[in-house]
């Protein structure tokens, strides 16, 4: 319960993330196409792998992510390589990706990054 | 071969056992060689589990790159997909804020940025032949006073698609600014151009705009040609209609200058 929280705000090229240890709650929203995603994300990827060792409760992530560049790609994967892994382990895990209704894309592009994942994987459209 | 060695064995154990041998001059000498053959055995054996447990291990660790490397091989061609998609999608996001950046947002006409595109390329494949036509709708202020903004801009919208109606294939339009269009033609005729901006006038003159309140506006509009002399230079042309366009004002409005 102890664990240090994140709170990053957003830039042009950054997405905003914060985690809510007590919640169990990952959200991120925004563009990412930092120069470094693999430096910028550590802190989450760090926050994640600490979150699933430490304790057995359900971990919900919660996406409104438009543009990402390919390393942000990347790193999001690994992410849900995680989830998936605790996933398989009997944890519960969530992703909900959000996106506006009028940008189909964005659905298309999380339908690909649902695509390995089993478990639940909602991408839902806002008007 | 093996049993003869077991039977061997047997005998041996058998003779080292048997205590009227232990007087023998060879007891000591096959006691020694006997133990020297135990020793040995047990080492082959470990050396067998050490070697097996190496064996083990290696192909664990060949299964776990394998696995590792297929996974990575498979998260590439995930990213590599999903890159491709954003970079369609945003190609095609640049394109439709393209085609946007070029129309007037009020009159679905090009806008003066398109126009000066259309302008320079025109100008660079054949200038002799160009006319250009600036118009502007008359009072436009009073319109907006007396019937509210919502009806200027109706007006000036329907204006727009008088002008371009009329002037069809002999020119290109664009909304220039505020009130102004600016018309293009590039393969007319003087006379056809003159007859053309008459008729534009006298269109736009006998026009009716329905106020939505059992009114309906009139408006007129000033037009100033020029047409490409030697040694112009786009902005030269343009200045010679806004100058003919000014003079059509002054003179009273409602009417054509050929600059």
């Amino acid at each position: 319960m102890s664990m240090n929280d994140l709170k990053i705000v957003s830039t042009q090229s950054t997405p905003l993330i914060e985690t809510d240890s007590a919640r169990g709650v990952i959200y991120m929203e925004g563009d990412s196409y930092p120069e470094n995603s693999f430096e910028f994300y550590s802190e989450l990827v760090a926050w994640v792998t600490r979150y699933l060792k430490d304790n057995e409760r359900p971990l919900v992530v919660e996406l409104a992510l438009l543009y990402l560049n390919t390393s942000s790609i990347k790193v999001m994967m690994d992410i849900f390589d995680e989830l998936e892994e605790a996933h398989q382990q009997g944890r519960e895990v969530k992703v909900n990706w959000r996106y506006d209704a009028d940008n189909e894309r964005v659905a298309e592009l999380a339908e690909e990054f649902k695509e390995d994942c089993s478990f639940s994987f909602n991408i839902i459209g806002q008007e | 071969m093996k049993s003869d060695i077991k039977a061997l064995e047997q005998r041996v154990v058998s003779a080292l056992a048997d205590n009227h041998n232990l007087e023998h001059p060879l007891y000591d000498v096959l006691d020694e060689l006997w133990q020297y053959n135990q020793n040995q055995w047990s080492r082959i054996e470990q050396m067998i589990r050490v070697s097996d447990s190496y064996q083990d291990m290696i192909l664990q660790r060949e299964k776990t790159l394998g696995e590792r490397f297929d996974k990575h091989l498979r998260q590439l061609e995930k990213i590599t997909r999903i890159s491709d998609r954003y970079q369609t999608a945003l190609r095609e996001a640049n394109l439709e804020l393209e085609q946007a950046s070029y129309i007037d947002a009020l009159t679905g006409l090009p806008n003066r940025r398109k126009m000066l595109r259309r302008l320079k390329t025109e100008f660079e494949m054949r200038p002799e032949s160009l006319c250009l036509a600036m118009i502007d709708i008359d009072h436009f202020k009073r319109i907006n006073d007396e019937f509210g903004h919502l009806m200027g801009d109706d007006v000036l919208v329907s204006v727009g698609n008088l002008i371009e109606h009329t002037v069809g294939e002999l020119g290109h339009i664009a909304r220039w600014g505020g009130e102004e269009f600016l018309v293009i033609f590039s393969q007319a005729g003087q006379l056809e151009v003159e007859r053309c901006l008459e008729q534009l006038a006298k269109v736009i003159r006998e026009a009716r705009f329905d106020s939505g309140e059992g009114i309906s506006i009139r408006t007129t509009i000033s037009i100033g040609k020029s047409h490409y002399q030697t040694g112009d230079t786009i902005d030269a042309l343009i200045t010679r209609a806004d100058n003919a366009l000014y003079q059509a004002k002054n003179s009273g409005r409602d009417r054509v200058v050929f600059g």
